[in-house]
């Protein structure tokens, strides 16, 4: 009986500060305003408390409004990084994509085994073919850029953005961080939160990918973005492999660096969209993979006279500089 | 009565129908593709956005990245923004349902170190000030309230012994100023629901406080 009676006054305890509340912030009826200010004034206890609720409110209230710190926004901006034309445009091909998906998948499907022959097909003439001799052949005694040649096509490093996206950003966050310290890259890095800007030698590069190796397929997402000569305008390979990143970062000037990039993106674009997803799982398992096992140089032509070409001194033997920033989102 | 009862209630914040202004041109003019509609709806709703997600998250930095994730989400759907519900509304429920979903994966993750740490309120000015507070002789001016820095780290450390269901409706309600109508569509909830859920947060924050007087 007095359980009863106990419960019926925590209820009418909870009741009564329902009202109160709704009453300090102004959401009750007329008629139940008219009620608690009655309550009020019969009740000394139901009062003080009302005062009590008004203090808390005021308290929580009184918090400074804390600005917003200047990174956010050019966070955003960066994350989105396209245009806003273009990236409206993007949008709304993604919607009316998704409103087509079913009545074109099939058509896509094949359309898709065709393309990725195709971009297979380029990819490897890309990587093998031998440069095109506009003049007779020449022996070559080292591997090296021909003086002369300049901008798109001379040998630069490698300049980029990854961008890995993950529902566990502390742990992947955590890992890329011990891969970095591993390879003694922690002198080159730049740590923000989560952006990691690192400068390194191929062989370092190859190092911590083969670490990245072993997170990578539990990875949301992975794009990599190859900086171009024009300043905001990256190319983006979605999708991407750690075999692909290095494949790309090897490229020894910008202009193969960037077809090889859109290679990648077109292929790894057509092999998502494949239904099942057998020929990506085939890509990504097979450990023949012959773009992935693929090391062997580029033919050397030679003339019978063995007219040669000298290296220029100040050329060719500092190593290819690695810059990349990986950024972990979710 | 009434205008005693509602003293205490700064003004900070404006009629969310007046927030929401202007913003059906925003959006038309982001849809026409022009980049300055963009940076003008980030500018206007960036800090009344962090400002709630930093009081439900309580950490900086984590706002900080939760606000840009928020704007990005934001930016990348409002294609698909029917206009159901206010922009204003729409953008408060992304902000919050990440936040939400952050503190709760956090949680499972992070012991919580609150009891361990040195209590803000542990000093003699900052009890002091919360006792002539709460003290039922006195009659606070909330210009002085809100100008007292060690009652700011009171109400924060208070806040925070809250859960995030708690804290997000307190905060929607008596930081952001949102009616309880407003607070049901942002959190997806019944008006009954924002009612008993506020009702309950205020009264524990009040019970909060009260121990750190005893």
């Amino acid at each position: 009986m007095k359980e009863n009676s106990d419960e019926n006054k925590y209820a009418a305890n909870v009741r009564i500060d329902e009202l109160l509340n709704s009453f300090i912030d102004g959401e009750l009826t007329a008629a139940q305003q008219i009620q608690v200010e009655h309550l009020i004034t019969q009740d000394v206890q139901i009062a003080q408390r009302l005062r009590q609720l008004q203090r808390c409110r005021m308290l929580v209230g009184s918090l400074p409004c804390a600005q917003v710190p200047l990174e956010v926004a050019e966070g955003i901006r960066a994350r989105l990084e396209l245009p806003i034309g273009d990236f409206r445009f993007s949008i709304f091909n993604r919607q009316s994509k998704i409103e087509n998906r079913k009545s074109i998948r099939r058509v896509l499907a094949a359309a898709a085994m065709i393309g990725l022959v195709a971009v297979l097909a380029a990819v490897i003439y890309t990587i093998l073919t031998p440069h095109a001799a506009s003049e007779r052949p020449v022996a070559i005694e080292s591997r090296q850029v021909r003086p002369g040649m300049a901008g798109a096509t001379s040998v630069t490093g490698f300049s980029g953005r990854l961008e890995i996206k993950t529902g566990d950003l502390a742990s992947v966050s955590a890992f890329v961080n011990r891969a970095i310290e591993d390879r003694d890259l922690s002198d080159t890095v730049q740590q923000d939160k989560h952006i990691y800007s690192l400068s390194c030698t191929t062989k370092q590069f190859n190092a911590l990918l083969a670490d990245l190796e072993t997170i990578w397929h539990g990875l949301d997402s992975t794009t990599l973005f190859v900086n171009t000569e024009v300043f905001g305008k990256p190319v983006a390979v979605n999708n991407v492999t750690t075999a692909q990143i290095a494949q790309i970062a090897d490229q020894n000037n910008l202009q193969k660096r960037l077809e090889v990039a859109k290679s990648f993106d077109a292929l790894n674009t057509l092999v998502a969209r494949l239904p099942d997803r057998q020929i990506q799982s085939a890509i990504e398992g097979a450990d023949n993979n012959p773009i992935r096992e693929w090391r062997a140089p580029k033919p050397v032509l030679t003339s019978p006279s063995r007219e040669t070409t000298r290296k220029p001194s100040n050329q060719t033997q500092e190593p290819k500089t690695i810059n990349l920033t990986i950024v972990v989102n979710w | 009565m009434t205008e005693a009862a509602n003293a205490d209630i700064r003004p900070r914040e404006a009629d969310p129908e007046d927030i929401s202004k202007g913003d059906a041109l925003l959006i038309e003019q982001f849809r026409r593709g022009d980049p300055a509609a963009t940076e003008r709806l980030i500018v206007k709703y960036q800090n009344r956005i962090y400002n709630v997600v930093l009081r439900i998250c309580a950490d900086p930095d984590d706002a900080a990245e939760l606000t840009q994730e928020t704007f990005v989400k934001i930016l990348e759907n409002l294609g698909k923004f029917e206009g159901r519900s206010s922009f204003y509304t729409w953008a408060f429920r992304i902000a919050v349902n990440l936040t939400l979903n952050y503190c709760q994966r956090n949680a499972k993750l992070a012991v919580r170190s609150l009891d361990t740490e040195e209590e803000p309120y542990s000093s003699p000015p900052a009890k002091q000030a919360l006792k002539e507070l709460l003290s039922d002789d006195s009659s606070p001016d909330p210009e002085a309230v809100a100008q007292n820095r060690e009652l700011h780290e009171i109400a924060i450390a208070a806040l925070n012994k809250l859960d995030e269901t708690h804290k997000a409706v307190l905060v929607l309600r008596d930081i952001e100023g949102m009616s309880y109508a407003r607070i049901a569509e942002v959190l997806g909830i019944e008006i009954g629901t924002v009612r008993s859920r506020l009702s309950r947060a205020r009264t524990k924050l009040k019970d909060i406080l009260e121990a750190i007087l005893r």
